[in-house]
């Protein structure tokens, strides 16, 4: 089977979301079932959005929202955070929270909870629930979240002022840590602080705020979520089906069955899919994250800026963009951040000016390790100054098909400067463990998806990032670290000033495409699609209200009040 | 009986040592699940939470020596632990799920290619050079040739995808399973049909053709010739004078072929979207979930020793050389 990278964002080895994924067999089986089995409660899936999310056919019943292999439903129609980051619009949009406010220090960070609001079992929510929740995180430390961690490096309290007012107090001034806590979902304390070890819980009865929190149907390899009867705001539909696959040919054909209203990948859309059903199939693919070269700095060659930027030269962007994604992309400018969010952040001068080592000039490129005394071998092949040959292996996971043949691309295109490198394909699972502990030469990665580019510069760029070779870290995997940058990144966490903070970025900017600790490619689409025929209100290209993708946690809970079943 | 009695302290002792296996094979893969989850996830992480995960996953650096014998001693108590890969999920319910579809799809479609396997066979070898035996081995060698991905997928287009003749995956249409009413067990067969057909198509030929090959040796035996001359109708040569004698290769076999059940599923579970174990363990492997690794081998080692305990004490009936205690 063949997946498609996902950048880092949810199971990596996924292609369509293809951890989303609804059901195949509803064509052939809405029959059979109306027909021979209304013994059953089950609400007919075809009142319910059938989502392809999920991989794999033997589901458990786990709703805990804390393990990072819970349920897809944990975090998109049951738990809900106090506000939305929307990569689609860049905006913060109220949630469960109705605003925030920073003190004058920027130490303590006041949200107002939205009035009203219920858990699904009839329980009022209130401030008590958020901070037992981030109490409990705190406590228990590999509960997983948005907030993790948040104790241990900026957050010192955090207290319930009234029933609406939530306070958290910081050791330090760090405000990009607004994003960490706005974004954490949140549990109900009156069934959570009865819970011994909510690491293991595995709370098959969940009680949210989300639209969708009862479990109406569960079997092993599909289940149905239907609504939560105190949700908050209006909602038009009555719930979700949710059908694990094994394979990516069975999605494509549930796809063209019309038996998926959302989903995630389907290889080349314009061929293979949307021709189907011109009038309801659709896909739309924003880019929030960008496909970068990795190379481990501390890898004799590879840690000259002037051998990274003559790679970078030597790369035929377009065509990784043609093979890998069917032109559905755009090539990465030299700041390494993608345009479509960070639009507000990006320095046009610094774009302008590094243009230059991010285009293709293989002469440019050749010219600049010629200077750089890298002479080239009986072979063709350049030596460094010590004489070691340079010759890597550049390694992705097999099945990652459009990482693969952007590596293959990689790999030819530096042939012509001279740089001999081999594609390795290995598992996910070896390939993680050689990147994060940067037992590596070349590799490709994505950045975290983030609300401003400060976790971009520092999981690239900061000292405070750079763990020894041979200490896992899912950052800075290719070991680049200048302590200047560590003070601009403390000079943006002082600051509440979005001017001032912009400064500090553009400044971040240049000293990336000056130092190019990494190379970057081109945009990785999030993967989105959708079939009209039952259901419409899906965000698109002509209304990005919120982004498509399944895999972005939270992403899906900003859809569901806007989508509306078709009257027939 | 005391052939019996050695038999099963052979099985004791290869148990035992499937069983060790079994916990030092996956941990001799590099890989560390921890990580490997987290690369999944994109908060960012710190050292505190990797740690507090790997504790809660059971991760731990203790010598392996260790790990085995607490590894022992929770397998006696039947306890086999969290899934790493289906967090916190008890590896019990994960495999819970799905092994009863795997052991329904297993046994149709091993027992189906064993009977009609070895019926074909018998019946080529019978009118050994005759029309049926020019056409039948062949096609059938032909089939277990045949990329089964390949087969499974063509057969999927046509009869699920284009036809809707069957569904498209699943086990049945509910998500939840149905009452083992007439109507239910008629959906659950409807399900089963193309998975269980499809693994059957791909392997009558070896069936077939061994059971073919041991009859036209036995069909050359004197007893035979006896027994034709005594009078005895072809029917019941057939049947219990050489079929008889001829299948004994064939459930040797069977007992391997059992081994390979939940393995030999697996494309079947990927074309036909079956909820088996199959699929699970490869996903186990892939996630280097080793709780889950360990109990769905553990499955397919006792599932083997099992099956060829049970041909052993076949043997005995079939073959009275064994029952006298000779060796067969």
């Amino acid at each position: 089977m063949y997946t498609y990278s996902h950048g880092k964002t949810l199971l990596a080895s996924s292609w369509l979301g293809f951890r989303t994924s609804v059901r195949a067999a509803a064509f052939a089986a809405v029959a059979t079932t109306s027909a021979m089995a209304p013994a059953f409660a089950e609400v007919p899936v075809d009142q319910l959005v059938r989502i392809v999310a999920e991989n794999g056919s033997s589901f458990t019943r786990v709703f805990n929202p804390f393990s990072p292999t819970t349920r897809w439903v944990s975090t998109r129609t049951i738990f809900e955070p106090l506000m939305i980051q929307n990569y689609a619009t860049g905006k913060l949009d109220p949630w469960l929270a109705t605003g925030y406010k920073w003190s004058d220090d920027a130490l303590s960070l006041e949200f107002t909870l939205r009035d009203g609001v219920k858990w699904s079992d009839g329980q009022p929510f209130s401030a008590d629930d958020v901070a037992f929740t981030f109490t409990m995180m705190r406590d228990h430390p590999g509960l997983i979240g948005p907030a993790t961690g948040a104790f241990s490096s900026y957050l010192k309290s955090v207290e319930a002022v009234n029933p609406t007012t939530v306070k958290f107090t910081f050791n330090s001034t760090y405000t990009p840590g607004l994003f960490s806590i706005a974004d954490q979902f949140v549990v109900p304390k009156h069934v959570w602080q009865g819970v011994k070890d909510p690491m293991t819980f595995e709370n098959a009865e969940p009680v949210g705020t989300g639209p969708f929190t009862t479990v109406d149907a569960f079997g092993t390899d599909r289940y149905q979520m239907t609504r939560n009867p105190n949700y908050w705001q209006p909602i038009n539909i009555e719930g979700v089906f949710v059908q694990g696959f094994n394979g990516n040919d069975q999605v494509s054909a549930a796809l063209l069955a019309g038996n998926i209203d959302w989903g995630g990948l389907v290889p080349d859309p314009d061929v293979t899919f949307v021709p189907a059903d011109p009038d309801h199939f659709g896909y739309w693919w924003p880019r929030t994250s960008v496909v970068q070269l990795q190379a481990n700095t501390t890898v004799g060659a590879l840690g000259d800026t002037t051998v990274r930027k003559a790679m970078s030269m030597a790369l035929d962007r377009q065509r990784m963009i043609n093979t890998g994604v069917w032109g559905k992309s755009v090539p990465a400018n030299a700041t390494g951040l993608p345009e479509a969010p960070f639009k507000e952040w990006i320095d046009p001068k610094v774009v302008a000016d590094g243009q230059s080592w991010v285009t293709m000039d293989v002469d440019a490129a050749n010219t600049l390790l010629d200077d750089a005394g890298y002479a080239r071998g009986a072979d063709g092949v350049r030596a460094g100054k010590d004489g070691t040959p340079l010759k890597y292996d550049i390694i992705v996971p097999s099945g990652w098909n459009d990482w693969v043949s952007a590596s293959q691309i990689v790999a030819e295109n530096l042939k012509d400067v001279g740089i001999d490198v081999t594609l390795r394909t290995m598992t996910a699972d070896s390939w993680t463990n050689a990147t994060f502990s940067g037992k590596f030469q070349l590799s490709l990665g994505t950045a975290v998806r983030t609300a401003t580019p400060f976790e971009f510069y520092r999981n690239n760029m900061a000292t405070t990032s750079v763990q020894p070779v041979g200490t896992a870290s899912p950052n800075n995997q290719q070991r680049y670290g200048d302590p200047k940058v560590d003070e601009l990144l403390a000079k943006f966490a002082a600051s509440t000033s979005l001017a001032e903070q912009k400064a500090v970025v553009s400044t971040l900017e240049g000293m990336f495409s000056a130092a190019a600790p990494i190379i970057p490619l081109y945009e990785q689409p999030d993967w989105g699609l959708y079939n009209t025929r039952r259901f419409t209100g899906f965000p698109t290209a002509d209304k990005p209200y919120a982004p498509l993708s399944l895999q972005m946690t939270n992403g899906p809970l900003l859809v569901w009040p806007h989508l509306v079943r078709n009257a027939n | 009986m005391v052939y019996l009695l050695k038999r099963l302290a052979f099985y004791l002792l290869a148990a035992f040592v499937a069983i060790s296996v079994n916990f030092f094979l996956p941990r001799l893969a590099p890989g560390d699940p921890a990580s490997t989850i987290i690369a999944a996830y994109s908060s960012s992480l710190n050292a505190t939470a990797l740690e507090a995960l790997k504790a809660a996953y059971g991760v731990t650096d203790a010598p392996l020596i260790t790990q085995y014998f607490a590894y022992l001693g929770n397998l006696l108590r039947g306890d086999f632990g969290l899934s790493l890969s289906q967090f916190p999920s008890s590896v019990t319910s994960v495999i819970a799920g799905g092994i009863w579809w795997s052991v329904l799809l297993g046994l149709v479609s091993v027992t189906l290619s064993f009977v009609l396997g070895s019926a074909l066979g018998a019946l080529a070898a019978w009118r050994r050079g005759g029309f049926f035996d020019r056409i039948v081995p062949p096609v059938l060698l032909f089939l277990s040739s045949f990329p089964y991905f390949f087969l499974a997928l063509l057969l999927f287009y046509v009869l699920c995808f284009r036809l809707h003749w069957f569904p498209m995956g699943n086990a049945f249409s509910s998500v939840e399973r149905p009452p083992l009413t007439p109507a239910g067990i008629a959906d659950i067969l409807h399900h089963l049909a193309m998975p269980a057909l499809t693994i059957v198509l791909v392997s009558l030929g070896p069936w077939a053709l061994n059971m073919r090959n041991a009859m036209i040796g036995v069909l050359s035996e004197d007893y035979l010739t006896l027994a034709e001359a005594k009078g005895i109708p072809p029917r019941r040569v057939l049947l219990s004078h050489a079929a008889r004698t001829a299948l004994l290769p064939n459930v040797t076999a069977l007992g391997a072929a059992i081994g390979g059940v939940f393995s030999g599923q697996i494309l079947a579970e990927i074309v036909f979207t079956y909820p088996g174990l199959g699929y699970l363990l490869l996903r186990a492997v892939g996630s280097v979930d080793y709780p889950l690794m360990q109990a769905l081998f553990l499955i397919i080692t006792l599932s083997v020793l099992a099956a060829n305990f049970l041909v052993d004490t076949a043997y005995t009936l079939l073959d009275p050389r064994v029952r006298a205690g000779l060796e067969a």
